[in-house]
């Protein structure tokens, strides 16, 4: 056996080119939050923003204006913080799901996850579970997210595989099933509850505070995490079952936990949020054409690149046509819609991605 | 090590009330280059995803080293099981390292980076097939004889002691079938492996087999050494044509003909 052949073997050339991928969108949502925090209808300047947010480093103090710093920690980055997280959950739940699906169409709210989520959300928000705790609204999106991908699963796979046109059509009726049942919900609240739903379904970020945070990012990290510890066997997976299976992976035992983490991460983004549409499809696919396949690299950067998307969709969101504050969601689906048709469009192609 | 590690005992398989197997007994020997011939349709591709413990058979058990395969957890099997299937899914954009990397999977926990031993063991079954030029190369860009290899080279990288491949050469043209038989022939020579190879073509049968069983309509015909087994009475049963044996000047070929 030549050495030489056995110390090419290894990380190369793709390792390098994720990491510096990886690098750059650390540093570009660094920008973006500092960015997103310091404009509104009070402008604070950029400079201004960052001291803020060293100070509070233990150790560091700069003298910066009062009515700024209340501004930045207790109003806005709070919320840039909350579009931070959501953008994150999404952008890795939508890797997750393509490589689960074994399809390039696949993301929550294609997939239908996201409209489960909502309903569940609804329900805890109807029957008032939201005074008891901040947990239970996170809790039943989650269950609403699971019961979802758990059918849309059933009724789009076959042997293993997932058609395009039949995962979208399935996406679609179970979409279709829970904004029904969340309209059949209308009818029996009242006008208050009603405005409240409405209000969060549209998919919005306004008005977040830091105990949003809180709930947000433990069970947003838990579940990344859980994704990306079955990133290998999402490799495998990529290939078809029954080569994953022979190279060692518990089939039913790994979509099971896929199933779990997915549904808990957009669940979670989901109820803090309402509906914000395509960000978990258009980056896990610029970023696949970035990193690599390799889910390993492909789940963190498109989780980053989610969370830099939602950042500075917000952030246009708030600012385009100030004082008007246009839902996030619209933003990005400006930028979805066109990118979806042009998938739409390309599907010939991608149909030999399977 | 047993002389047969694969023990089938009255082994079926239905698809849909189906029978795509039926009770089915057999040994394979081990450290032999075993062939699975029989028409289209005849239960090859199934018998293999059996033997690879991908499908449970409806009655029946088959045995590896005395114990029921369906009992061995997937990443035991993988360690000792290296499964090359037909058309194996290429998509996606991996490297052919990537690949081949694919292999030490069942030796890996969780998030564990390739050791130096993997490294070492995915260089050596590159080298083995000769992918290792390719190694930078996405697998969607090779031709059907390097692909072919390339999953060979991933087969061997789980360091297995037995190894299934379906139709290894189907798709490829003669030259590529020839190198892809005497690589396999080679590597199960000088590694000691035990192969179940399903094929179509009974001349690689003769030349390169040392065992063979035939299956028709999902039932196991004949078992034994080529020589026993590929008579023209039997090639014409299962086949449907005349068939004899000659001696080329490149070794033994089976001459067919209509009936």
């Amino acid at each position: 056996m030549n050495l030489a052949a056995v110390k090419q073997i290894g990380p190369g050339q793709r390792r390098a080119r994720s990491l510096a991928v990886i690098a750059l969108l650390l540093v570009l949502l660094a920008a973006s939050v500092v960015l997103a925090t310091g404009m509104g209808a009070v402008a604070v300047p950029p400079w201004q923003t960052l001291l803020i947010l060293l100070n509070r480093i233990p150790g560091l103090h700069f003298d910066v204006p009062g009515q700024y710093e209340i501004i930045i920690w207790a109003v806005r980055l709070p919320r840039v913080v909350c579009a931070l997280l959501v953008g994150f959950a999404l952008g890795i739940s939508g890797a997750a799901m393509q490589g689960f699906f074994r399809n390039p169409m696949a993301s929550p709210d294609i997939v239908g996850v996201s409209a489960g989520a909502s309903m569940g959300s609804v329900l805890a928000i109807t029957l008032g579970w939201t005074l008891f705790s901040p947990w239970l609204l996170p809790a039943s999106a989650f269950l609403g997210a699971l019961l979802a991908t758990f059918v849309t699963y059933a009724l789009a796979t076959q042997r293993g595989r997932t058609e395009t046109a039949t995962l979208l059509l399935a996406g679609i009726a179970v979409s279709s099933f829970f904004s029904s049942a969340i309209s059949l919900i209308y009818h029996f609240i009242d006008d208050g509850v009603l405005r409240q739903i409405v209000y969060w379904l549209m998919g919005n970020l306004s008005g977040k505070r830091w105990e949003h945070v809180t709930v947000l990012f433990p069970v947003v990290m838990a579940g990344s995490v859980g994704l990306w510890a079955f990133s290998r066997d999402l490799n495998v997976m990529l290939l078809s079952e029954d080569e994953a299976s022979s190279l060692g992976v518990n089939v039913e035992r790994t979509k099971r936990w896929l199933i779990l983490f997915v549904s808990l991460v957009t669940g979670a983004a989901v109820s803090i949020s309402g509906m914000i549409g395509f960000v978990g499809l258009i980056v896990p696919h610029i970023l696949r054409q970035l990193v690599g396949p390799d889910h390993r690299w492909l789940l963190p950067a498109s989780g980053l690149g989610g969370a830099l998307l939602l950042v500075l969709a917000d952030l246009a969101a708030r600012t385009l046509f100030a004082p008007i504050e246009l839902r996030p969601g619209i933003v990005t689906a400006l930028i979805g819609v066109p990118f979806f048709l042009y998938l739409l469009a390309k599907r010939r192609e991608l149909v030999r991605w399977n | 090590m047993e002389l047969t590690p694969f023990h089938l005992r009255g082994v079926s398989y239905r698809v849909g009330g189906r029978r795509i197997l039926d009770k089915i007994s057999a040994a394979i020997p081990a450290r032999r280059l075993t062939g699975l011939l029989g028409p289209n349709g005849a239960g090859k591709t199934t018998l293999l995803r059996l033997l690879a413990g991908l499908r449970r058979p409806a009655e029946g058990r088959i045995e590896l080293e005395g114990r029921d395969l369906t009992e061995w957890s997937s990443a035991d099997r993988a360690r000792r099981i290296a499964v090359v299937p037909q058309s194996p899914a290429v998509g996606f954009g991996f490297t052919v390292e990537e690949v081949v990397a694919m292999g030490r999977h069942p030796f890996l926990k969780r998030l564990q980076p390739l050791t130096a031993r993997c490294r070492r063991v995915v260089a050596e079954a590159m080298e083995a097939t000769r992918t290792l030029e390719l190694r930078e190369r996405l697998i969607t860009e090779l031709s059907g004889g390097e692909q072919q290899r390339v999953f060979l080279a991933r087969a061997l990288a789980q360091e297995p002691d037995i190894m299934l491949l379906d139709e290894p050469t189907a798709n490829l043209d003669v030259r590529f079938q020839l190198e892809v038989f005497s690589l396999i022939k080679g590597l199960q020579r000088e590694r000691g492996l035990t192969v179940v190879v399903a094929l179509h073509d009974l001349t690689w049968a003769l030349r390169y087999c040392d065992h063979i069983l035939v299956l028709n309509a999902g039932r196991l015909e004949a078992a034994g050494t080529p020589g026993q087994v590929l008579t023209p009475a039997l090639v014409e049963k299962v086949f449907g044509v005349r068939a004899q044996t000659v001696e080329g000047s490149f070794g033994a070929l089976v001459d067919v003909g209509p009936l």
